[in-house]
């Protein structure tokens, strides 16, 4: 690296750098009923998932991938990523930090947003599966109480509707265990019941706690 | 604290410190995937050309991963038809199988690096 700048943790974990494109901030938080839908942007939006009780995460993503509807039987909480050049930053003053990539266009970190994430862990694509619809056969991928983290599964399609087919890239939270769990699985409808079959996740998972 | 720095926001709250992890894109987009017309199994298998990941490397993913998600357009009810990241070294390809012939699917992709 010629110039510019680059943060890393204790831990050697990457936080900024001008080498790369753009970063990503949380844009919005809030909670959803149930039944109810939160919209978002697929084009350029992340949208992360907590519950304050156990049990699942469950929803659909609408077909034009505009709003999520939670089907999770309590309120869930929610939170947006977005890329940090393509928002504005809404706590802007004469301090703080601002970087810029090496273009001098976008801004990939900044302290003027006035809500940020901490990332918890990340689940690598491909890394686990789900066995079987019973909650003990999908795999936990956070161990620690689940308040304040949420789950990010990639392809925002939850519980289907369809009555032959359901898909589930979703998430269990356990507070009586203290784990979160991953449900990649997929349901057919053979004819007296579905049948489930578990695939390894497509997406990587973020898992992140907000700021404040 | 006995090191590094830490950046608040105007509210005050602690918005970086020694312990935290960003993510930062190294690269982002769509790509569309044809499942092709060869019949494997009980599938054709399409995949995308290679997209440029600097970094990546076939084993990095305790530093660089790929997050797909469906594009606005959506394919809801699609999931069974499953995609899959192909690492490689600088870039990355992803797979697409379905149960039908010349079925397109189009995602959202962010490389990033935490």
């Amino acid at each position: 690296m010629a110039y510019g700048i680059e943060v890393y943790n204790s831990n050697g974990g990457i936080q900024f750098s001008t080498r790369y494109v753009d970063g990503f901030t949380v844009i919005d938080t809030g909670t959803v009923s149930h039944l109810a839908s939160v919209s978002y942007d697929a084009t350029n939006e992340i949208l992360g998932f907590n519950r304050t009780t156990t049990g699942w995460i469950d929803g659909n993503t609408n077909s034009t991938g505009t709003s999520w509807n939670n089907t999770s039987g309590v309120t869930i909480n929610w939170l947006k990523l977005k890329r940090t050049s393509l928002q504005t930053e809404d706590s802007a003053g004469d301090y703080g930090i601002r970087v810029y990539d090496s273009a001098g266009t976008n801004v990939i970190y900044s302290s003027n947003f006035s809500k940020g994430q901490k990332i918890i862990d990340i689940i690598p694509t491909g890394s686990i599966s789900s066995t079987g619809p019973a909650i003990t056969q999908s795999p936990v991928i956070y161990s620690g109480s689940p308040s304040g983290i949420y789950h990010c599964p990639g392809r925002m399609i939850f519980a289907t509707t369809a009555t032959t087919y359901k898909g589930y890239e979703t998430a269990y939270f356990d507070y009586s265990t203290n784990v979160i769990r991953s449900r990649n699985l997929v349901g057919y409808d053979i004819g007296f019941g579905f049948i489930y079959v578990g695939y390894a996740n497509k997406s990587s998972i973020i898992l992140t706690k907000r700021i404040p | 604290m006995a090191y590094g720095i830490q950046i608040r926001n105007a509210n005050d709250d602690l918005t970086l410190d020694t312990t935290t992890v960003l993510s930062n894109s190294l690269v982002f987009g769509t790509v569309t995937i044809n499942s092709g017309t060869t019949l494997s199994g009980s599938y054709y298998t399409g995949t995308s050309s290679a997209i440029s990941c600097p970094e990546m490397t076939t084993t990095n993913t305790d530093v660089i991963e790929v997050w797909l998600g469906n594009n606005a357009t959506g394919q809801s009810g699609s999931l069974n038809e499953g995609c899959t990241v192909n690492r490689g070294t600088n870039d990355f390809t992803v797979s697409f199988r379905s149960l039908t012939a010349n079925t397109n699917i189009s995602l959202k992709y962010y490389g990033y690096r935490f």
